[in-house]
């Protein structure tokens, strides 16, 4: 035992006998290496920007976004990246594979150093022995900040079927993602509609279908599952609106079909019938309004940043001989008074049908002067449809602008942060197949920059991610709720809501006026 | 028993595992039905890591690769099982006492039941060699430490490593081992270990549900997994893993009975022979030939062995619906379609030609190829995205996903899907042909003729009768031969001989060497039937030979009209025929509905 131990002392002082010497080679060849980064002051200049993926040349940034890493995708064995900032100071990437995997710490102090200033961005690329320099592009770093996180359901591409799929929540100043509610801890069902009430993530639900069916409210005081569904509403709650003072929920209750198209990309999902309803948290009271469950079709609710109005898109009434593409949804708004769960006036505020084009996904500026929405040929579930473009109403003047940047593949589902200079929006524009979480910057002076995706610490990320980005939307924080408190809501029986009493059902003509008449069903 | 007879005894034991794994099973076709591709990506491994089980069951993907190829995939098998069978025997054995020659090798008894099932995933393989290995390394370790105030040192280590790699099931079967061998394998008994051990089994996947990982109290308590299959759980599983606590409990009954610990070697052959023919019964009477036979006709039509399917399926008539569907394409495939589309089971009826009209997880991908062949390419990547949502880790699926973009001229959605198959480790050649095939815009021929019927003018997609969209496509390319004799079974085998009467003139472009005999069939009971109710009969020729046998076969049937069971056997003869899928199989005739589990 006692030699055991020498020969094991005697290895051992070796071995540290050794380390110097191989220090001393592992420098050199390290040495050696860095030389290899060195771009000569002759190298050649391009006059042309290096091809990366993903695309971040000359785009905004918020000053505390993650590091935008992206792999230039031009041959060569070496790569140096310099992100330069007003005063000089500079990031230096060098890779051999062309990845520019930033620093996060030396990216946040670069950022918040350049605040309002543009990042200059060299690209130099070695190959054979010959470096070149490509054309420097700029990366503006926006002075205002946007909401730290961003929530999003992954789920893959099939239509009828699903299986596994999650509700998750990204830190956007980093590369941290959690999930907040996955379906392999509710039997595998169906989720979706996730919502905050004023970017706050202490007020947040989902919807859920399925074998655990019900809407989860989750408040700083409590979490539980509740049934919106009554004897006069047409369906369960769907897309949904939490109003910005946290004790209401707006939602639209839909019966949806969907069909395929023989030739044409797109399928179509629609509404045989749609209204709106308004569901309160402490009363545990779903109410409506003649006004808003009529024969048209009312759905995707939104509240005013105030409160005090509720917006929403309408269609004319289904019938089996209506064309699928000549559904054109228009924009109204009704006066809600939260205090006495009452609706007020109605009024039109955009005709996209006048123009024999829809509107869907009304979101209001926070400062109230804007809507975004997504324009469309036809419909309301425009992220099926290819010519979905972003689109701005101001409400002050009427006029409608495009979103400069859209792309000929898909754009929808946008969210504005709540400083109102950010959009998030989901894009299929990098393969015209998944959907993806674009930011674009939306200035004081209302001008629009050019959006970037959400960054990754893998920049080749959504290069093989077959998950889309599902209803991206931003919030102050992660979500508070403890997550057993979560699944026992979840697991639970649901709070059945009451239907408002006063709510003068007779005058009622749209679906739910139906679902009581039974005609539809 | 001296070493090199035991050594040729466990190699026998290997070998005859292989050989059943190899000729039996076939993992070539473990592979094909169970489609999980190890994904070589971080998004993919940090998912995994997120879960207890999880990397597991990421080696056990990576392990299961090698079932691709057939003797790997057997050798595989074979070590894993051989691992367990050793790790047991060293838990069971101590320096003065061997283990038990059957209860060392229980659990692979436990095994051989469910083995021969071909959704049966490594992983649980390769769960209970890590669970037996931990088990040791408990044992071991215990007994290096002596004092009182130790014993509770490898429980409070080992459990809740234990309980990540093991996942929440297996991790209290686990429990349940390690306090037998507490119990049962011990010198004495040691009061604190056992407590310690049974609070540990509540307490770390209490702990783990609360603060570690998202996962419900519940699972951590019963999972089972594997999250990426959906391998039910089932009593014979709970058996295998049930088995090593078990084999603890005997191994400590033997000792006490005091027989089989040191016995001679006529005793252990004897032993070694029960173990082998136990193993062999169970195997053979547990293993599902139907379930096989399926498989291997669903890999055959996945490789386009039409002819081979044909041949398998003469031999071996089936009534499996998958099979039914496969057949009909053989037969499309081997020009036989017209002719002997009832020379075999046909009860399912059109919904053996089409299968999206009662899901099942199985009919995802055949029906995916059958739209892209067809050139309905948006009803094939329809459907190949219904199946990866099911399968996302399915490098089939993924392949057919690949090539209908690239028939359908989408090369950006089509190199997404290169992406995605390029990350499985043993499709990199794969992706790289169709990547080549992109750059230099090269398709095959197959890849062109599928190009050439993809329709132009838009219709709405009817999933649920599937001829109007085979209408649409006809009349976009009339020359989709695919199309006609899929549309025209379809009309048959749904009773419509009206339909049928109408658009049977739309094959003669296709210059058949004789009128079809199905279709000859067809129309001389569709102008008989006319003919009774007075109405115009078209004429049509027919041969002599079917003309001859429909007055036999008519005769007869109206004859026994009244007597349909005595009817159905005199006309056995004509089984072959459509006058008697009409009368005595088609789901029509018989009101039979589907119902899919």
């Amino acid at each position: 035992m006692k030699r055991t131990l020498n020969n094991i002392k005697l290895r051992f002082v070796q071995k540290i006998k050794f380390f110097p010497r191989f220090f001393i080679l592992l420098f050199a060849v390290l040495g050696m290496s860095c030389n290899r980064f060195d771009v000569p002051d002759n190298a050649d200049q391009l006059n042309v920007l290096p091809q990366i993926f993903p695309d971040y040349t000359n785009v905004a940034l918020p000053y505390n976004i993650a590091p935008p890493n992206f792999k230039v995708e031009e041959n060569g064995n070496a790569y140096v990246i310099s992100i330069i900032g007003k005063n000089g100071e500079s990031l230096v990437c060098k890779s051999k594979n062309g990845v520019a995997d930033i620093p996060i710490k030396k990216w946040k102090k670069i950022t918040d150093e350049n605040k309002g200033e543009e990042l200059k961005v060299n690209v130099a690329v070695e190959k054979d022995g010959i470096w070149q320099k490509y054309q420097s592009f700029e990366i503006f770093v926006a002075p205002h900040p946007i909401n730290s996180h961003l929530s999003y359901r992954l789920i893959n591409v099939g239509y009828i079927l699903w299986k596994k799929m999650g509700l998750y929540q990204r830190d956007i100043t980093s590369f941290v993602e959690r999930p907040i509610m996955l379906n392999r801890n509710s039997d595998g069902n169906c989720m979706n509609c996730h919502s905050y009430s004023d970017y706050n993530p202490g007020f947040f639900s989902f919807h859920m279908r399925g074998k655990h069916s019900g809407t989860i409210i989750s408040t700083p005081d409590s979490v539980f599952k509740v049934e919106t569904k009554t004897p006069y509403t047409l369906a369960s709650g769907a897309y949904t609106a939490w109003h910005p003072q946290g004790k209401h929920v707006a939602f639209s209750v839909d019966v949806v079909r969907q069909f395929f198209h023989g030739v044409v990309k797109d399928n179509e999902v629609y509404d045989q019938a749609s209204d709106l309803i308004v569901y309160d948290i402490e009363k545990n009271l779903v109410t409506t309004h003649p006004l808003v469950s009529t024969k048209l079709r009312e759905v995707l609710p939104n509240w005013s940043p105030d409160g005090k109005h509720l917006y929403f898109a309408v269609a004319p009434s289904y019938y089996d001989s209506l064309n699928y593409d000549e559904v054109y949804y228009d924009l109204m708004r009704i006066e809600f008074d939260a205090a006495s769960n009452t609706f007020g006036k109605l009024d039109t505020v955009y005709q996209a049908s006048k123009n024999k084009r829809t509107l869907s996904f009304p979101k209001i500026s926070p400062d109230g002067k804007h809507i975004l929405f997504t324009d469309a040929s036809h419909g309301y579930f425009t992220i099926y449809n290819q010519t979905s473009d972003l689109h701005l109403l101001n409400l002050a003047t009427g006029a409608v602008e495009a979103y400069p940047f859209n792309s000929p593949a898909v754009e929808s589902y946008h969210e504005w942060s709540s400083n109102g200079r950010w959009v998030v929006f989901s894009s299929k524009r990098i393969d015209g197949l998944t959907t993806r979480p674009f930011i674009s910057y939306y200035d004081e002076n209302g001008k629009w920059y050019k959006p970037f995706v959400l960054p990754q610490k893998d920049p080749l990320f959504y290069r093989s991610f077959n998950l889309n980005y599902n209803i991206p939307h931003l919030s102050d924080g992660t979500v508070t709720v403890n997550r057993q408190q979560l699944l026992k809501a979840v697991w639970g029986e649901a709070k059945q809501a009451q239907f408002d009493s006063t709510v003068d059902v007779d005058a009622l003509s749209g679906a739910s006026k139906i679902e009581k008449g039974t005609s539809l069903h | 028993m001296k070493p090199h007879v035991r050594f040729l005894i466990n190699s026998f034991f290997i070998i005859l595992f292989i050989v059943l794994v190899y000729w039996f099973v076939n993992p070539l076709f473990v592979y094909h039905f169970q489609q999980i591709g190890f994904f070589n990506d971080s998004y993919f491994l940090k998912s995994m890591l997120s879960l207890p089980g999880g990397l597991i069951e990421y080696s056990s993907v990576f392990l299961f690769q090698f079932t691709k190829y057939r003797f790997a995939g057997a050798l595989l098998y074979a070590i894993l099982s051989f691992l367990v069978v050793l790790f047991v025997k060293i838990l069971l054995s101590s320096a003065k006492i061997k283990a038990n020659i059957v209860v060392m090798y229980l659990p692979v008894l436990a095994l051989s039941v469910l083995i021969g099932n071909y959704s049966f995933p490594v992983y649980y393989l390769l769960l209970a060699v890590v669970m037996v290995f931990l088990l040791v390394v408990y044992k071991a370790f215990s007994k290096l430490l002596k004092h009182y105030y130790e014993q509770f040192i490898p429980a409070i280590i080992i459990m809740p490593f234990a309980f990540y790699l093991l996942g929440g099931g297996v991790f209290l079967l686990f429990s349940v081992s390690l306090m037998f061998i507490e119990i049962f394998s011990s010198q004495r008994i040691k009061p604190i270990s056992l407590f310690l051990i049974a609070l540990l089994s509540v307490v770390v996947p209490l702990v783990s549900a609360h603060y570690v990982f998202f996962i419900t109290v519940n699972d951590a308590f019963t999972y089972f997994g594997p999250s990426l299959s959906s391998y039910p759980f089932s009593f014979e599983l709970l058996s295998f893993f049930a088995a090593v606590p078990l084999a603890i409990l005997l191994q400590w009954i033997a000792i006490k009975i005091g027989r089989f610990i040191r016995i001679k070697p006529f005793y252990s052959y004897l032993q070694y022979s029960i173990v082998a023919i136990v193993f062999v019964l169970l195997f053979v009477s547990n293993f599902d030939q139907n379930q096989r036979f399926k498989t291997e006709i669903d890999y055959l039509a996945h490789n386009g062995k039409w002819e081979e399917i044909i041949e398998k399926v003469e031999a071996n008539p089936s009534n499996e619906r998958l099979v039914n569907f496969h057949t009909n394409m053989a037969l499309y495939y081997t020009g036989e379609m017209p002719e002997k589309l009832f020379h075999f089971p046909q009860q399912w009826g059109a919904d053996g030609l089409f299968l999206v009209r009662h899901f099942m997880n199985e009919i995802l991908i055949p029906s995916t190829r059958l739209y892209y062949d067809l050139g309905h390419i948006n009803e094939a990547i329809h459907w190949a995205n219904e199946a990866i949502s099911q399968r996302e880790h399915s490098p089939q699926i993924i392949e057919q996903l690949i090539v209908a973009h690239i028939v359908d001229g989408n090369y950006a959605a089509a190199k997404h899907y290169l992406n995605l198959l390029s990350k499985f480790i043993f499709n990199k050649s794969k992706a790289a042909e169709y990547q080549k095939m992109i750059d230099e815009n090269s398709l095959s021929q197959s890849m062109l003729d599928v190009q050439k019927m993809i329709p132009v003018e838009n219709f709405v997609v009817s999933r649920m009768s599937p001829n109007s969209d085979l209408y649409y496509l006809l009349v976009d390319h009339p020359n989709n031969r695919m199309a006609y004799e899929y549309l025209m079974s379809y009309y048959l085998l749904n009773n419509d001989l009206d339909s049928f009467a109408r658009y049977f003139p739309l094959g003669f472009r296709f210059n058949y060497k004789h009128f079809p005999k199905v279709y000859q069939q067809a129309l001389t009971y569709y102008m008989y039937q006319l003919n009774i109710e007075g109405k115009q009969v078209p004429n049509i020729k027919i041969d002599n030979e079917v003309l001859a046998e429909f007055s036999d076969y008519i005769t007869t049937y109206s004859e026994f009209e009244q007597s349909l069971p005595h009817a159905k056997d005199l006309l056995k003869k004509y089984k072959d025929t459509y006058w008697y899928y009409l009368h005595f199989e088609s789901p029509v005739t018989l009101n039979r509905k589907i119902v899919v589990e």
